[in-house]
């Protein structure tokens, strides 16, 4: 067992009682100490007893092997497989608490223990890293030495004696111990003068006569060297990456030991005749010309790596799709039916095994070079430098004497050439004083232009009364001027269709955008005076301009204060002193919001869409539709808020009925009748449910007292609802109750007969529309005895209730706050 | 002043800069539409909130830190919840971009100043998405506003400051002369410090209208330069358009210092703010916030302050919560 850790301890015993054993790796040194002072020999030992424990545990004799296709040593639960227990699944566990946790398994929480055992597929043993090297050699030596001179070495000094930071790669390390030393080159051994014949080429500028590998005498080399020698004399100009200075390269031919003297040349020669060097250590670079005219460092199609594969002509291999299963070869795929024994199911058959072109094999390394060389079309010598390209400045051309810009036809040339293009600038301006006619010329619209070129494809039919210069008439500047003035008349006689539909269009377009315009300067509208009162406009803007300069003046004499200053009163949103914790020093009725009437802003999203609607253009209706809420006169009345919701109540009644159903003939048609009528449902329909199911239900059943007194107050109240309705029914106009909505006057016995009409339209209407509890049957009757035979009266009744109700309850909240104001006061 | 921290703030270019009511904490806005809150002591980056559409111009954060308020080139106000981020009103109705947004001291209302002329008063307690009040009395557009105790002042392109005193219910226009970029209340409510496109701050009495000192040598000519009072209404800080903050006495109106922010770089220095106890400001060129310390303390003449103070008392008639006597 124990020859399985070799190297580690309990090793000594072994080698010493039996020496024909076999042995494997390399033993510890016997002076080293084996008791638990050497941490490696205890953790080695510790690793050792682990591993015998799983063992011994996991297996019931030890080890066991099994799983043979696999090449396992164990399976199943706790290496089960084959013992008394089975195969034991392992245990359900329930994910549904750790669903959102992160569940993401390693191909460690598949495998058994055993596999990480130092047979398994995946041995955990403790090793020492790669970055660290158990350098024995020096271990041992050192311990050698030290053991004899002093006992009290310290674990630590083993530890680091043992394992140091690796300094040299494997590489390097393997080609040391076979005699390589730093500085040399790899490779097959060369003879000194092959040597420096390379190194000649690759270090200086080569003789252009004589080609790197040509085969030459010594003499004609030596007197190469020597031309190169004087070549190399500060006057002569090197090109490409200069060399060193010759006294340095003197130095560094002289340091390095394998290098030649050039001045014994001949002695060396002789000396170092049979002698094999090693090859120069140059890193060669190949500076390949540039041909092609990509940028940089482009490399075509090959690089971009498009399908995943380097190289198109390798077959994608499974090892590439798969990478954990390493299945490859022909093996995989081939049944069992299939006879095929003589085939080796596991090679693999590579593209790259075969040879593309008929090439002799390379026996030398400089025929690397040669390769290299011939593979890129190059000859490794310097090139003086040539501009290959230099970029060709042409001469302007020669403008003649009598050359006049701009073109002029022979009288019989018919189409005018389209303008020149513009002249150089230095000629522009003589040009523009000397032919003022032709720049007028250019003016051409589409047809004449077409006409003229005789292109009549894009009219639908040619213009009758297009006046153009028929083809034979010259065109002098002149006449060409007279093209351009007849063009409007063409288009004023609405003789092509889309001239007609343009026409159109300029009309109907306007509109929509009228209207969002009227909104912006209504918006605006306070910016700004009318100039309807030109004259006391003129005294206003005069006296403000005099108002500022008096106020430049002052600043301008550095007199801020009163002179600067102008106060104004300004009233406060009640709501804002309020916010602030400030009495309003004004009454809270004072304060006049029709500036900031909250309906501006949804009416102008109304109005914004209403173009959809409207098909002509209707001014007068939309500039009083507008203009209401600023028309209502400011509430006199001593309850200013209470007064506001009256208005927009009452106004909105004023509009509902939808009239133009009614007498289409009396009432110009409005458009606006689908958002009046949709903003009315939105309003009226709430107090219907609120009210018939309040009312009707509980008064009716509950409270007769209560009953009697309502109904009391409603024939007071009856007058009130009715009449706007009725007064704009009278009204054929709709414009006029609108904008004197405030002033309309209590007409009680307008009972129409038409009224029944719209009733029933507004009842079949009604029905599909109405929320929460239905209307109780009772409810015909109850109105029938109120004399009046209408929903939509009723409606406005218990509208009309509501009002009076929340009058009352906001006069009551009044006084109750009146009466802690006072109290506060107090 | 001492450089004591520089951060970048990573929101583009800083509009604003504004430290909250403590001075523990700053908000700042940027061109990428972005607010930020920070602890500018640990240059720690608390929470980010976005919402605007275009660049936020101007924040301000309620007393209990609990709410924002921001309006920027996208014409909203948008009223913002700090802990959870979420945007809790959206307000639109200016015509132009918001250059000003400011909370009244109990965050019930918002203040928005826009280049559309007007200031609009937004209530947020109720559910109303209109402003409860527009004062449209400029003539050009509003740059910004400042809010007293009991007055609201704006200084406006037309070359005029309004002071609305909500108290009296007057409006007092004060004709300058200048253009007007920025306008600040002093903390004894006493006069109003006022940044113009002529290279000069001015200060005026807020009680008659009366100039009380010129601080020149700075530029601005082109852009919204803010300006600053300290704490104790001792030194007047601005930004520069060439890239540096300038101190000057508010008594003597003498430049105190004037430091460069970048030696190399002379962008303008819009934006600014002081600390509400200490002797702190932070400033922002470009996209990083500075930090600023007062050293050590420069020579004081105390009485004469003191005296400037007195003077400025004037006898108003008394108001007693309830009503007046």
């Amino acid at each position: 067992m124990s020859s399985r850790y070799a190297g580690f301890g309990s090793r000594n015993d072994d080698n010493e009682s039996n020496e024909n054993f076999v042995t494997i790796g390399t033993h510890f040194d016997p002076a080293e100490p084996t008791n638990s002072t050497s941490i490696l020999a205890t953790l080695g030992r510790k690793a050792s007893k682990l591993v015998d424990l799983s063992s011994s545990n996991y297996g019931y004799d030890g080890k066991r092997f099994h799983g043979a296709f696999t090449g396992g040593f164990n399976a199943g639960f706790y290496n089960t497989v084959g013992s008394i227990e089975g195969w034991r699944p392992s245990e359900f566990k329930s994910s549904r608490t750790e669903r959102a946790g992160k569940r993401s398994y390693e191909p460690e929480d598949f495998m058994d223990k055993g596999d990480f055992s130092e047979h398994g597929i995946n041995p955990k043993q403790i090793k020492i890293r790669n970055i660290f090297d158990q350098n024995e050699s020096v271990t041992r030596s050192v311990i050698k030495q030290q053991s004899g001179t002093s006992n009290q070495r310290t674990n630590e000094d083993i530890l680091r004696d043992m394992i140091r930071v690796k300094t040299l790669s494997i590489g390097k390390k393997i080609l040391m111990s076979m005699g390589w030393k730093p500085g040399e080159g790899v490779g097959v051994k060369m003879s000194r003068k092959h040597r420096q014949k390379l190194k000649w080429s690759l270090t200086q500028e080569t003789p252009k006569d004589r080609p790197p590998s040509s085969p030459k005498s010594e003499e004609e080399q030596q007197q190469q060297q020597q031309q190169q020698e004087e070549e190399q004399t500060p006057g002569v100009k090197v090109y490409g990456v200069a060399m060193p200075p010759p006294s340095f390269q003197q130095t560094i031919k002289k340091t390095s030991r394998l290098d030649d003297d050039d001045d014994d040349d001949d002695y060396d020669d002789r000396l170092y005749a049979n002698i094999n060097l090693p090859p120069l250590d140059y890193e060669v670079h190949f500076q390949l010309q540039k041909r092609e005219h990509h940028g940089l460092g482009y490399k075509g199609l090959e690089s971009l790596n498009l399908f995943g594969h380097n190289n198109l002509f390798v077959q994608p291999s499974i090892e590439k799709q798969i990478s954990n299963v390493k299945i490859r070869g022909q093996a995989f795929g081939v049944g069992i039916e299939e006879d095929e024994d003589d085939k080796d199911l596991f090679a693999e058959d590579d593209l790259k095994q075969y040879d593309y072109e008929l090439t002799t094999a390379n026996d030398n390394t400089t025929d690397i070079m040669r390769q290299k060389t011939q593979e890129n079309n190059f000859v490794l010598k310097f090139a003086r430098y040539e501009s290959i390209s230099m970029s060709v400045v042409y001469p302007p051309p020669i403008i003649p004497i009598d050359f006049r810009i701009g073109h002029r036809f022979p009288k019989s040339a018919m189409p005018p050439p389209p303008p020149p293009p513009p002249p150089p600038a230095s000629l522009s301006n003589e040009t523009s004083v000397n032919e003022p006619p032709k720049q007028i010329s250019i003016k051409h619209d589409a047809n004449t232009r077409g006409l003229l070129l005789g292109d009549l494809s894009f009219l639908s039919r040619p213009p009758p009364n297009m006046s153009v210069p028929p083809p034979n008439v010259s065109v002098s500047p002149s006449s060409k001027v007279e093209v351009t003035p007849v063009k409007p008349a063409t288009i004023s006689t609405p003789s092509l269709e889309w001239d007609v539909e343009k026409e159109r269009s300029s009309h109907t377009t306007p509109t929509p955008t009228n209207t969002a315009r009227t909104q912006f300067l209504d918006a605006i509208k306070n910016r700004f005076t009318s100039s309807s009162d030109r004259i006391e406009m003129t005294e206003r803007q005069s006296l403000e301009v005099a108002l500022e300069s008096d106020l430049k003046k002052a600043v301008s004499l550095n007199l801020y204060g009163d002179l600067t200053r102008s106060t104004s009163d300004w009233k406060p949103n009640p709501l804002l002193c309020k916010r602030m914790n400030i009495p309003n020093p004004y009454s809270d009725d004072a304060y006049d919001d029709s500036k900031e009437s909250k309906k501006s802003r949804r009416q102008l999203c109304s109005n914004l869409f209403e173009h959809l609607f409207t098909q002509s253009s209707t001014d007068s209706l939309t500039s009083s539709e507008q203009s209401s809420p600023i028309t209502i006169p400011p509430p006199s009345s001593s309850s200013s808020l209470i007064s506001n919701t009256n208005e927009t109540i009452i106004r909105s009644s004023t509009i509902t009925p939808v009239i133009p159903q009614v007498q289409p003939s009396s009432v110009p048609k409005s458009e606006f009748a689908p958002i009046e009528s949709f903003e009315q449902e939105n309003q009226e329909r709430p107090p219907l449910d609120f009210f018939s199911a309040i009312f009707d239900n509980q008064h009716s059943d509950d409270e007769n007292a209560d009953e009697q007194e309502v109904e009391e107050k409603k024939t007071d109240d009856i007058l009130k609802p009715i009449n706007p309705q009725s007064s704009i029914v009278s009204n054929p106009s709709i414009t006029k109750p609108l904008a004197s909505s405030s002033s309309i006057t209590y007409q009680s016995d307008h009972s129409d007969s038409s009224d029944s009409s719209i009733e029933e339209i507004e009842v079949s209407d009604r029905s599909s529309f109405v929320y929460g509890p239905a209307i109780p049957s009772n409810l015909p009757s109850r109105s029938k005895t109120d004399h009046d035979n209408s929903i939509w009266t009723k409606l406005a009744n218990t509208n009309a209730q509501y009002e009076e109700l929340k009058n009352k309850k906001k006069h009551k909240k009044k006084k109750n706050h009146h009466k802690k104001s006072k109290k506060h006061h107090h | 002043m001492q450089l004591e921290r520089k951060f970048p703030a990573a929101q583009g270019a800083i509009r604003c800069v504004r430290y909250n009511i403590d001075g523990n904490y700053c908000l700042t806005s940027g061109s990428d539409r972005t607010i930020k809150l920070w602890k500018p002591d640990s240059s720690l980056a608390i929470k980010t909130y976005t919402g605007h559409s275009q660049e936020v111009l101007d924040v301000h954060s309620s007393y209990d830190n609990s709410r924002l308020c921001s309006g920027g080139g996208d014409k909203r106000v948008l009223y913002i919840d700090v802990m959870s981020g979420k945007i809790m009103k959206k307000y639109q109705a200016h015509a132009g971009r918001v250059q000003a947004v400011r909370f009244n001291e109990e965050a019930s209302i918002i203040f928005s100043a826009s280049i559309d002329g007007t200031v609009k008063i937004w209530d947020i307690k109720s559910r109303e998405y209109d402003p409860i009040q527009v004062l449209d009395d400029a003539k050009d557009s509003v740059t910004s506003l400042s809010l007293g105790n009991n007055e609201l002042l704006t200084s406006s392109l037309d070359q005029r400051v309004r002071i609305y005193d909500i108290r009296y219910g007057k409006l007092y226009e004060d004709y300058i002369g200048h253009n007007l970029t920025y306008i600040n209340i002093s903390h004894d409510q006493q006069c109003f410090l006022v940044g113009t496109l002529s290279s000069q701050i001015m200060l005026f009495d807020k009680i008659n209208g009366k100039l009380l000192q010129t601080f020149v040598d700075y530029t601005n000519n082109t852009y919204m330069i803010e300006n600053a009072l300290s704490n104790d209404d001792q030194y007047i800080y601005s930004g520069s358009e060439n890239g540096r903050l300038i101190c000057w006495n508010l008594l003597t109106a003498k430049q105190i210092c004037s430091i460069e922010h970048e030696s190399d770089n002379r962008k303008s220095v819009n934006t600014l703010t002081h600390h509400p106890k200490e002797d702190k400001l932070l400033t922002a060129q470009e996209g990083n916030i500075y930090l600023w310390k007062k050293q050590d303390k420069i020579e004081e003449k105390e009485e004469i302050k003191k005296t400037f103070i007195n003077d400025k008392q004037i006898n108003t008639s008394k108001f007693v919560s309830g009503g007046f006597e």
